[in-house]
Formats: structure tokens, sequence, C-alpha cells
């Protein structure tokens, strides 16, 4: 089973949602027409981390694999976070570790 | 000449003959080159073939051309070609941008490795496209971006998109007329 259409839009609406830890950033999404896609810019405290395209007048069904990688993560781990088995708070973390969301430097840093 | 094709569906046995006989309708008519089927087991002239059994085999080999069709293109791996254009008048490709072409989900992904961006589609030519266009559209939204306002993977993005794309001289300038 592939990472589909409605996997990337469940996904767009699901990245919006609030952490339920206060110190992990929300994230703002953006999207943004243009040409065949509709380009989904996520935001972290006014910086842009990550950004992904969903083709618009595609099937439902249609493949949209790429943007686990775009997030660095298992197209598996991907679905789970659309399917809702994965909280925003874990895919943040997930972001942070990987490097995509700057990590905020400690204080004595 | 004979030769099997194993598909899983018929054991179909494949010949080609010269001045083979066919039953028609009860009378026996020639032909030059006719491939068709034969059954080891039913002791039977393998070359005298009637019309109904000519179908038969017709549909056979049509069934095994389309699953043999599909373990091909089942077997087809990631391949890499290269994109020197956008088909699009306002950004120019510098340096040939290197694709590549995968199957995903009974569809395509076109990915540009180097800038991690790809986008996919239900063919290796729609995949293709969609790449283009979705390269021309993270041009757009980089260029208008300063550092500062992108995060490590998109502002290495950048730079690499910078390095494959230009933007085209808007008008080209105009020849003087000679006096």
């Amino acid at each position: 089973m592939s990472f589909t259409k409605e996997h990337a839009e469940a996904t767009a609406k699901k990245l919006k949602t609030k952490p339920d830890n206060r110190n992990l950033p929300k994230l703002e999404v953006i999207p943004l027409k243009d040409g065949a896609h509709i380009q989904h810019q996520i935001f972290c405290n006014g910086v842009e981390v990550v950004r992904f395209g969903i083709k618009h007048g595609s099937h439902r069904n249609a493949t949209h694999g790429w943007i686990a990688r775009r997030f660095g993560i298992a197209p598996h781990d991907m679905r789970e976070f659309a399917n809702c088995n994965m909280s925003i708070d874990a895919m943040i973390g997930h972001l942070m570790n990987v490097g995509i969301i700057p990590t905020p430097p400690r204080d004595g840093e | 000449m004979a030769k099997s094709l194993g598909t899983g569906v018929n054991r179909i046995e494949h010949f080609l003959v010269r001045d083979v006989k066919v039953v028609k309708d009860g009378a026996k008519k020639t032909s030059g080159h006719i491939v068709g089927t034969s059954s080891a087991t039913s002791g039977t002239n393998p070359f005298l073939i009637d019309e109904s059994s000519l179908q038969r085999t017709n549909s056979s080999l049509a069934e095994t051309v389309k699953i043999l069709a599909q373990q091909v293109a089942s077997r087809i791996s990631a391949y890499c070609t290269f994109m020197v254009t956008l088909g699009r008048d306002d950004i120019e490709v510098t340096n040939p941008i290197p694709v590549t072409i995968e199957p995903d989900g009974g569809g395509y992904i076109a990915s540009f490795m180097d800038a991690n961006i790809a986008s996919g589609g239900d063919t290796v030519q729609d995949a293709f496209e969609s790449l283009q266009d979705i390269l021309a559209s993270s041009f757009c939204i980089a260029e208008q971006r300063s550092e500062g306002e992108l995060g490590p993977r998109l502002l290495r993005e950048k730079r690499i998109l910078m390095e494959f794309l230009c933007r085209s001289p808007k008008n080209t300038p105009k020849r003087q007329p000679k006096s």
C-alpha cells in the first residue's frame, strides 16, 4: 500500500493541529496553488522548514510517496501520521531529530 | 519447431510450420505460415487445426502476452535520465537535471534526488511532466525567500536549484534598425 493523495491531504490537515506539549512549536501550513500542484508550505516560528506538493486533479489513490521523503520518514510512518496513529508531537519530534526543524539552543549553550 | 511457454495459466505449445493443412467446414485448405497449438496427449495429427482451436489459441496467446508484459513491467526498477527543459519560457535549465524514475504503487515517481524533490503520475511521462512542474514551482518560491526565511533543508534545496535553474531574460535585446 502506497502513500496516496488522500493520505497527503490528511497530512496537510493534521500538521496544522496544536501539539499537546507546550514546549514544542506549532506548525503553520500555507497552501499555494501553483501549476499542477498545491504547494503546502510548512512554517515553524516564521521559517519555512518543509514544503510538499499535492497534485490537484489527480485521483484520490494517486501515489504521493515522495512526501515521506520530504519529511525524511519511512512511508509506513507517514501513513501512520496521516491515519492519526502518530501524534503531531511525535512528528514534530521526528522533524527536529532529522534536522528539518532547527532545535532551539538550550540555556547555557 | 516447437517452443513451450509456461505461464501458469495454460501450457501452450507454440509452433510455426509451413504448408499446414487447416480444416474449415469440412474442406481442407492450405496456408503458408501458421501459428497454432497442439495437444501432445490428444494423439491427433498436430498439423490438422480447426478454426475454433485457432481462436482459443489466439485468446490464450493474448492472455500469455498480457501476463508476460505485466511480469516485465513489474521487474523494471529505477532508471535515470536527464531533464534539459522545464517546458516553460521563463525558466531555463542551465545544467541537465538527473532524474530518477521508479515504479511506486501502480504509478511512477520521478525524483531529482540531489534536491530531494519528486513528483509522480500514472505513467512515466506524467511523472516526468509533474516533476517539471514542481521544480518550476519550487524554484519560483525559493527565489522569493531570503536565506533567513528558510530552514536548513530548504536552504540546501534552494542552493541546488540555483545551480541547475535560472531565470530566462524576460526581454531579449531588440536589434537596432540599420540607418
